[in-house]
């Protein structure tokens, strides 16, 4: 894990045109500031929904909650118009389409129409009134008309975004994304067909957790127990950290360099080829081929990229060659719920199964490490004991995130002069 | 419970871990461990990582289409056996340290 700017003896935190001053962290445990973010953020970013392939067939579908925002979104697959993203809500009392038993969960299946349960009122996937129950009771041309309403929404290499501005979308996903990350990306995702899904709630900010996992530097400590070899190298007196570090707008990106294939820290590990991060069996070369985009410098022996897209979507590369998305999701201001999707090539037998089910497991017990974390940090934040706090030189990605955040609370501020919800200590 | 069948036959050895650690996911296999005492996941995990080797063997011979009850069920220990060796190899311990929740998994790949 060399660290290639250190060795020019040049910080990454002055490199990438960051200060140096301790930080805020105001913006983690003010319920006030959490109000004006879900306006200021989450109403005007671009917020990742799934992918394309869960609704590969006319008539899949799937639901997905942004609680926050009181939003819920229906995806689906129309014969004729393709892929379509609507308001999950039933244009005629307003209740909520598409659940089952809880009306906060999500769902999701293969239908011919989506049925409302309270008056049994049927809407195609493209969007039409198909079944009304009892056309007669209804005043004319007013039932046949209802239409469910549309979410705008784009696609970037298969992954689905949607926007809940009130004005509409101010920016396309790709002016969002910037050139770098639209054009970059390509990679043959649908390929990696077996997929595993977590989520996981805590009561912490969500936050804590896209900082969690924008450096390394708590590894050596966090996971000391799953990645020995991590905490030595500290222990005799070097650096565990990521080999590239850059920030491109509102986004930001780390590489690291990989452990040698044959490298175990574990009899389990080597007995089941995987690791903590993730199956290890060999995989098909090309899927090593990251795209450009995760691999700016065109390091050989990477190990894992992390993309993190504002506000609250990663998309992380594992050596030798899947892929993983998580998302941290605001609940309230000191609550948030972690989804972890994982993607890998659909093993061609049982030891390729077994690496693969093995590295999962790995996976999401080095990273419950992490969420186990989070509600100790959220109410140590909250004694206020500090006001501000230094950051490594590794956490860059940290500073520029929560920088990113006050901007865009300050401009949504400035522009709508907000002044209702009380003093917010920016 | 009836034994016999319930595994293939090489592995008749393993008979009398099905009843704790056959489960159908994730989720049911980590509370197994959770409620387990700590040397019931050192025995699994010693009696069953011996036998590791020749469940690959066994279980690489077949395409999934093809596996039999007994199969799948082998299998299934297979992947409890991973989270119990996780206990005994890395935190010594059945639950993650300082962890008072587990995931919710949703989706997985299963035979």
């Amino acid at each position: 894990m060399t660290n290639l700017m250190r060795q020019d003896g040049e910080r990454w935190t002055d490199k990438l045109g960051l200060g140096r001053d301790p930080i805020s962290l105001e913006d983690t445990i003010s319920p006030e500031f959490y109000e004006l973010e879900l306006e200021a953020v989450f109403r005007r970013s671009w917020l990742y929904v799934g992918r394309v392939d869960r609704v590969a067939k006319p008539g899949d579908y799937f639901t997905k909650e942004f609680d926050a925002l009181k939003q819920s979104v229906l995806v689906t697959r129309d014969r004729e118009m393709g892929l379509r993203v609507y308001h999950n809500v039933c244009p005629h009392r307003g209740n909520k389409l598409m659940w089952d038993t809880h009306a906060d969960q999500e769902v999701s299946g293969r239908c011919k129409m989506f049925v409302c349960k309270f008056h049994g009122i049927g809407f195609g996937t493209a969007g039409n009134v198909s079944k009304l129950t009892d056309p007669k009771a209804w005043l004319e041309g007013q039932g046949e008309q209802m239409r469910l309403k549309e979410v705008p929404f784009e696609i970037w290499n298969g992954f689905i975004f949607v926007n809940f501005d009130r004005r509409g979308p101010q920016q396309t996903l790709r002016e969002f994304l910037g050139d770098h990350y639209w054009n970059e990306f390509d990679f043959p995702y649908e390929e990696l067909s077996e997929h595993y899904s977590a989520k996981a709630t805590a009561k912490a900010n969500w936050k804590a957790m896209v900082d969690g996992f924008a450096e390394v530097y708590h590894a050596t400590t966090t996971h000391a127990l799953p990645f020995p070899s991590a905490a030595a190298m500290v222990g005799a007196g070097e650096s565990f950290t990521g080999d590239y570090y850059n920030v491109r707008g509102q986004h930001r990106e780390y590489l690291m360099g990989g452990y040698p294939d044959d490298f175990y820290h574990f009899d389990y590990e080597r007995m089941t080829e995987a690791f903590g991060t993730g199956p290890r069996h060999p995989m098909d070369p090309k899927y090593r081929q990251i795209p450009k985009g995760a691999n700016p410098i065109g390091m050989e022996n990477w190990g894992n990229s992390s993309t993190m897209l504002f506000p609250n979507f990663y998309l992380q590369f594992y050596a030798p060659g899947w892929y993983v998305t998580y998302q941290m999701i605001p609940l309230a201001y000191n609550e948030m719920r972690f989804e972890i999707d994982m993607y890998m090539p659909p093993a061609r037998n049982f030891s390729e199964l077994l690496s693969h089910k093995a590295g999962v497991q790995m996976f999401l017990e080095a990273a419950l490490q992490d969420v186990s974390l989070l509600e100790a940090q959220q109410a140590g934040l909250e004694t206020r004991a500090f006001d501000t706090y230094p950051l490594t030189d590794e956490e860059v990605c940290v500073r520029q995130f929560h920088e990113q955040i006050y901007k865009a609370v300050d401009a949504y501020v400035a522009e709508t002069r907000v002044t209702d919800l009380g003093e917010v200590n920016l | 419970m009836m034994t016999q069948g319930l595994l293939p036959a090489e592995f008749f050895d393993l008979h009398c871990y099905v009843g704790k650690w056959d489960h159908p996911g994730t989720n049911e296999r980590y509370a197994e461990r959770l409620s387990s005492h700590y040397p019931e996941l050192e025995e699994f995990h010693a009696i069953f990582g011996a036998r590791l080797a020749d469940v690959k063997a066994h279980l690489d011979k077949k395409a999934f289409c093809d596996y039999s009850d007994a199969d799948r069920r082998l299998a299934r220990l297979a992947w409890s056996w991973v989270i119990v060796a996780e206990a005994v190899e890395v935190f010594k311990q059945a639950r993650v340290p300082d962890s008072k929740m587990y995931w919710d998994i949703q989706v997985e790949a299963e035979i």
